[in-house]
């Protein structure tokens, strides 16, 4: 009697003994939360120069939309996001690709990066782009003797 | 009788008893002990087994997800050019509902004026939340735009919509959800069709088989399963699709095992991922997140009640329940869990009644997610320089691309209207779209069949370019301005060209000679006698270092034939170098993808922004004139007439010798684009690039690009009359006379005069 006892018992002390490990979970990864928006006070070290826009380098429409990408690019620059800052120029590259401040703005950021060639480069795109825009040429004229 | 006959029966009674009493105390014998210890050591040992398996399987499970891409998000601001049909048809891709409601995805329309809820998206650069927002149009561009209580808005992002996927190789592909994602009346549907004892049981519900037997019984046939949630996910997950007693068996054990290891709530998690709901352009669909996207276009969290209903519904034979082959049984079946919901009391009566009248409210049908397979080849090419084919096929990799799906369309418009055209049934197409300042690529086709994978002619064509080619040598040329300008008189005359003992005599298509000759106009008449001179006065090293320094980077033969381009380029390789003219000089490498995010939405890799030196600005303005002139008075004016007036492009035709390849390669403020029309076995097509590839690229160009190529100055440069006929300045009222730029210093001289 015992014996047929045993026959039935063993295979449920072992199923109850895999009960120990109910609490596992599947591997399904949640997606994460990774970039965050932070708020930068404006003006400060870091800041990207940003000449006013002036009639003749503004294309058609996305002015305010430019302004706003070249300012959160330089929040973005002052708290060291410069990858950030680098999407966010590109961003109004896209937009308004025949303007110079967004060249002028990206030749600043890639400077920060170490990339005093690119920097260059979007210089001198920059300033082929400006005509008669004395404070543009300026502004790039300064930034360019910095470099040195 | 009766005695014999009880005594038999008293004696069968008796040896009934016997065996019995027989079959007990064998029951005791230390054999059979010894037997039932072995037979239970075995049990244990495949349970061991089983529970082995289902543990490291379950925890390890990694479902292979695939790289999804997507096209570029559309930025919305003021000024836009955008129409507000194309608008909304931008809406429709992302699976927008047009509706009085304000949840996310969903828009209302009044003429021009748009009222949107947007989803909100995780970009590379930020988040982008969800907004309310006004939008209106006033012609083809926006002329307004608003947040819902009409504070500004400067710049608003949609989300990107998804253009294809790359798969593994046994070509699951699904989009994750957690339980908290799924919206909790779908999982209520779910278990009410399936499992309604989900969270009673323990894996297996005996019930539930008594019942389905009877039902099975009671009807002939099997018409409703017995297996829980368990089971089913069990099967899908670690057994065959074979119908035995033994797989059953194996199914419940394991089922119990699994629910012994993990909480409902994980296995139902698991389930919602795992279940198999439609085959797609040769891909399985699992799970009801990407379900939610192939049937109705739109996420999961959007979806109504009756659409819910729909992708339960479909559980049950993802092929015979498919609801645009089979909308009948489709409905039939959604209509009979609507009912079930009712007797649950998940669904009051009245409300089934009103979602049982609803129609199947299906999407677009799933082909156009991923109905641009040269463009999706383009982007695998282009991340297998950075990923290994596991990365791209197994980690849920978003691509984010720049692909236009507006231009798309109207690339393939332009190529079906043209190839229709032409009839000729052998004739093959390759496109190419670039922006002609950042290189992204817009739109691409590899063939006349935008639909099919294959031979992706716009990458791997290598044929001969004929004259588009020929900017060049007038580039190698005007970077010298003391020798050469556009208006420097080349002579058009027959010529002979001796390379390596042999001669060499090329003749305009013409067979005209026409003298001396302006390079302006040499190169809008696209004449090979006055180009062949120009180039042989530059030396062909000139020429080959100017086409390498425009970004062609395969060794060139340096053969004379080059300067009217017996030279074979693929499209890709085309485009290339008139980026480098269309960019204003810098050589900006062509690309398709901005960036690259990891599943969980971590920036991985950015494709920048880059530029190369190229060539004096002044002089790629001058070569840039002369494109122009070709598509005004040259070999493109047919571009000037169909074009609409002061929308100025810029532009070159290109003709292989006897008509066997038909290029166009041009540009205007927003858009290059290069055109081939050709045979695939190199036979004559009987066109040139103004008769084949020209009207396609104008068709193209008339429908999708909106900004006029700008009389850019550039400093440096400065405006001259000339005459057309003489190269000698001329008054502006001269009928042969022309405006033409030089760069200071290069400008004709002498007395203004008219030629007769």
């Amino acid at each position: 009697m015992l014996k047929r006892y045993l026959v039935i018992v063993v295979p449920f002390i072992f199923l109850y003994g895999c009960v120990n490990n109910i609490a596992r979970q599947p591997a399904i990864t949640l997606p994460a939360n990774p970039i965050t928006d932070t708020e930068a006070p404006a003006a400060q070290e870091g800041a990207i120069l940003l000449p006013s826009r002036t009639s003749h380098n503004i294309s058609a429409g996305g002015n305010d939309a430019v302004d706003q990408l070249l300012m959160s690019a330089s929040e973005a620059s002052i708290n060291q996001q410069l990858a950030r800052a680098s999407a966010l120029i590109e961003r109004a590259v896209r937009l308004s690709p025949q303007d110079p401040r967004v060249y002028f703005s990206l030749a600043q950021v890639r400077f920060k990066e170490n990339r005093s060639d690119q920097a260059y480069l979007l210089l001198k795109k920059s300033q082929s782009l400006v005509i008669n825009d004395l404070q543009m040429l300026d502004a790039i004229k300064k930034f360019r003797a910095s470099m040195k | 009788m009766n005695k014999v006959s009880k005594q038999i029966k008293t004696q069968k009674k008796v040896k009934r008893r016997g065996f019995l009493r027989r079959a007990i105390s064998l029951l005791f014998t230390p054999l059979l002990i010894k037997f039932s210890i072995v037979v239970s050591l075995l049990l244990a040992a495949y349970l061991a087994y089983l529970d082995a398996t289902i543990t490291s399987g379950f925890d390890n499970k990694q479902w292979q997800l695939p790289a999804r891409v997507y096209a570029r998000p559309l930025e919305l601001y003021e000024g836009l050019l955008i129409s507000a049909s194309e608008f909304e048809q931008e809406l429709t891709d992302l699976g927008y509902e047009r509706t009085n409601s304000a949840r996310p995805g969903s828009y209302m329309r009044q003429g021009n004026n748009f009222t949107m809820s947007t989803r909100g998206h995780r970009f590379w650069d930020g988040v982008e939340s969800p907004l309310r927002a006004k939008v209106s149009f006033s012609g083809r561009r926006l002329s307004q735009l608003r947040q819902i209580d009409n504070r500004s808005l400067a710049l608003l992002r949609l989300e990107p919509m998804e253009i294809g996927a790359i798969y593994p190789q046994h070509n699951e592909d699904r989009i994750m959800v957690t339980i908290n994602q799924a919206p909790p009346m779908l999982i209520a549907i779910l278990l009410a069709v399936e499992d309604h004892r989900f969270y009673t049981h323990r894996g297996v519900s005996p019930v539930s088989i008594i019942r389905a037997a009877i039902q099975n019984f009671k009807s002939g046939a099997i018409v409703q399963g017995g297996s829980t949630i368990t089971q089913q996910l069990v099967k899908n997950y670690y057994l065959t699709l074979e119908q035995s007693i033994g797989r059953k068996i194996k199914e419940a054990l394991m089922a119990l095992l699994l629910e012994l290891h993990y909480d409902k709530e994980a296995i139902l998690e698991a389930y919602i991922n795992e279940v198999y709901l439609a085959q797609s352009d040769g891909h399985a669909i699992h799970g009801f997140g990407l379900a939610s996207q192939h049937y109705f276009n739109k996420p999961l969290k959007e979806l109504s009640v009756d659409q819910m209903a729909l992708l339960v519904a479909v559980i049950r034979g993802p092929n015979y329940y498919n609801p645009w082959r089979h909308p009948e049984r489709a409905l039939a079946r959604r209509n009979r869990i609507l009912d079930l919901l009712g007797k649950q009391h998940l669904l009051t009566l009245d409300d089934v009644s009103w979602v049982k009248s609803q129609p199947l409210h299906l999407g677009k049908s799933s082909q156009s997610h991923y109905a641009f397979p040269a463009y999706i080849d383009l982007v695998k090419r282009q991340l297998r320089q950075v990923y290994s084919q596991n990365d791209l096929t197994s980690n849920g990799l978003k691509i984010y691309t720049s692909f236009n799906p507006r231009i798309q369309r109207s690339v393939e418009h332009a190529v079906t209207l043209g190839v229709n055209q032409l009839a000729d049934d052998q004739l093959q197409a390759a496109v190419i779209v670039t922006q002609p300042k950042t290189a992204e690529v817009l739109a691409l086709i590899g063939g006349k069949k935008f639909r099919y994978s294959g031979f992706n002619r716009a990458l791997d064509a290598n044929r001969s370019v004929g004259s588009t080619i020929k900017p060049f040598i007038y580039l190698a040329a005007l970077e010298q301005p003391s020798k050469y300008s556009l208006a420097t008189l080349i002579d058009d005359k027959e010529i002979t060209i001796e390379h390596n003992n042999s001669f060499w005599s090329p003749r305009n298509y013409d067979r005209q000679d026409h003298g001396q000759v302006p390079m302006i106009t040499a190169l809008a008449k696209s004449y090979n006698q006055a180009t062949v001179r120009l180039g042989d006065q530059l030396g062909i090293e000139t020429v080959v270092d100017t086409l390498q320094r425009s970004g062609f980077d395969r060794t060139i033969n340096p053969v004379p034939s080059l300067f009217i381009g017996t030279t074979q380029l693929s499209p890709w390789e085309l485009i290339g170098l008139y980026q480098t003219v269309a960019s204003g000089g810098y050589h900006v490498p062509l690309k398709a993808i901005r960036a690259v995010l990891d599943k969980d939405n971590q920036p991985l890799e950015r494709f920048q922004f880059e530029l190369q030196s190229g060539f004096d600005p002044k002089a790629v303005a001058l070569v840039t004139r002369g494109l122009v002139h070709v598509t005004e008075q040259g070999s493109a004016r047919f571009a000037k007439k169909r074009l609409p007036q002061g929308f100025t492009v810029a532009g070159k035709t290109g003709t292989s010798g006897e008509l066997r390849d038909s290029w166009f390669a041009g540009f205007s403020g927003d858009m290059l684009a290069v055109v081939w029309l050709g045979h695939d076995d190199n036979s004559p097509t009987q066109l040139t690039g103004a008769s084949g590839a020209l009207p396609i690229w104008t068709t193209l160009f008339k429908s999708a690009s909106r900004k006029s190529l700008s009389a850019h100055q550039v400093r440096g440069l400065n405006l001259h009359w000339v005459d057309l006929k003489t190269g000698q300045p001329a008054a502006s009222f001269c009928s042969t006379a022309i405006e033409l730029p030089f760069i200071v210093g290069s400008e004709p001289t002498g007395e203004k005069s008219c030629s007769l």
